[in-house]
């Protein structure tokens, strides 16, 4: 039987999406069979990260309604075989979906899957409590920003209160240059006071934004340092120990400061 | 000439650990009011090994440190006017 993760943060904008697209893919490049439940409705963009926009036909709340068979609905990724999307619809709202159907929609899942990831909207509210209901882990995203650490205690609570297994911390978008030079809480002080494990710790990469261009998660490039970040993360799913990566700063390469120096003076 | 580097939000990873530390405790505080009655009840009952006290006049009180001042966390004061040792341990 599969695992059923819900990846959530409160705050918005944090990067939910961005982690559950970039762990799916880690996990089955993995070789473990993956599908991602886009349960932000009415503001789908799981799809996009992926690149897949252009193959959705069906929607989850097609299958709920038996418009459409499961398996019409799954959505095959377009370069690993073993991972599947089931896209949110966007032209619904959060009401389009009962929390007692998002628990048949996963048990009918549970089955075929290794893991079930389920990208959650922002806020606390109905949404949250439908993108929840069938999970028993969650991955919580937040970044090193005091509103972020804020909402995701809040979340943490939420999910304490609803007999969570296991709930684990993505920290995203950290600046090794910032926290250097204490411009920006570290690791210790957000763990200090969520008192959660860490999953992983994600550095702010431009390669997010270059990868989310072309459709394709950051891990697709390994070599980049958010895609090495979520490597790591999706081995530690799976228990393999990895330590945790030291968020270094780069140092630009001779000819990336020559470049920059003629860039400046255009 | 020089100019300093310093500017008004160095160092302000440490104001943030210190506001963070405050918002997170007043919020799980306004959210499980019961732990401060909790705790009480916990602290008399130790107490009560060791002295004699009247429990009506136990006052908690909880400050939090409102500014940008690094270093100031919330803090706890009970105060527990006593009335007399029970007897020598
Ligand atoms: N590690 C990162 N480095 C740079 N940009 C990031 C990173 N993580 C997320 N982003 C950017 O932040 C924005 C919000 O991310 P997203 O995953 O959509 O957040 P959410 O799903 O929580 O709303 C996106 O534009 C994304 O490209
Ligand atoms: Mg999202």
């Amino acid at each position: 039987m599969g695992e059923i993760i819900v990846v959530t943060s409160g705050k918005g904008g944090v990067g939910k999406t961005t982690t559950t697209a970039n762990i799916g893919s880690g996990l089955a490049t993995l070789g473990k069979k993956v599908v991602l439940i886009d349960m932000d409705i009415g503001l789908r963009n799981l799809d996009i990260i992926l690149g897949l926009e252009r193959h959705i036909v069906y929607d989850l709340v097609q299958v709920v309604e038996g418009r459409c068979r499961m398996k019409q609905a799954l959505v095959k990724d377009k370069r690993l075989d073993n991972l599947f999307l089931l896209a949110a619809p966007q032209t619904r709202d959060k009401d389009a979906i009962s929390p007692e159907q998002m628990q048949k929609l996963c048990s009918s899942l549970v089955d075929d899957f290794d893991y079930i990831l389920i990208d959650c909207p922002a806020g606390i509210e109905q949404g949250f409590r439908n993108a929840i209901v069938a999970a028993n882990k969650a991955i919580v995203v937040a970044t090193p920003e005091v509103n972020s650490v804020r909402d995701a205690d809040r979340v943490v609570g939420l999910l304490e209160s609803e007999d969570f297994e296991e709930i684990r911390l993505v920290l995203n978008r950290v600046r090794p240059d910032m926290v250097r030079r204490k411009e920006m809480l570290d690791m210790e002080a957000v763990t200090s006071v969520l008192s959660i494990d860490v999953l992983g710790i994600v550095p702010d990469d431009e390669h997010i934004i270059a990868a989310g261009n072309v459709g394709e998660p950051a891990i697709s490039d390994p070599s980049s340092p958010a895609g090495m970040a979520y490597a790591n993360i999706a081995s530690r799913i799976l228990d393999i120990n990895v330590p945790m990566l030291e968020i270094v700063e780069r140092h630009p390469t001779f000819g990336e400061k020559l470049r920059n120096l003629f860039r400046k003076g255009r | 000439m020089f100019v300093s580097k310093k500017t008004p939000f160095t160092g302000s990873g440490d104001v943030a650990k210190n506001r963070l530390t405050t918002i997170i405790f007043q919020d799980r505080m306004e959210r499980s009011p019961e732990i401060l009655e909790m705790m009480k009840s916990e602290i008399i009952s130790v107490m009560a090994n060791y002295m004699d006290f009247d429990e009506n006049q136990i006052e908690l009180d909880l400050w939090l440190p409102g500014g940008k001042t690094v270093g100031e966390l919330p803090s706890l004061t009970a105060s527990i006017p006593i009335r007399a040792w029970k007897k020598r341990h």
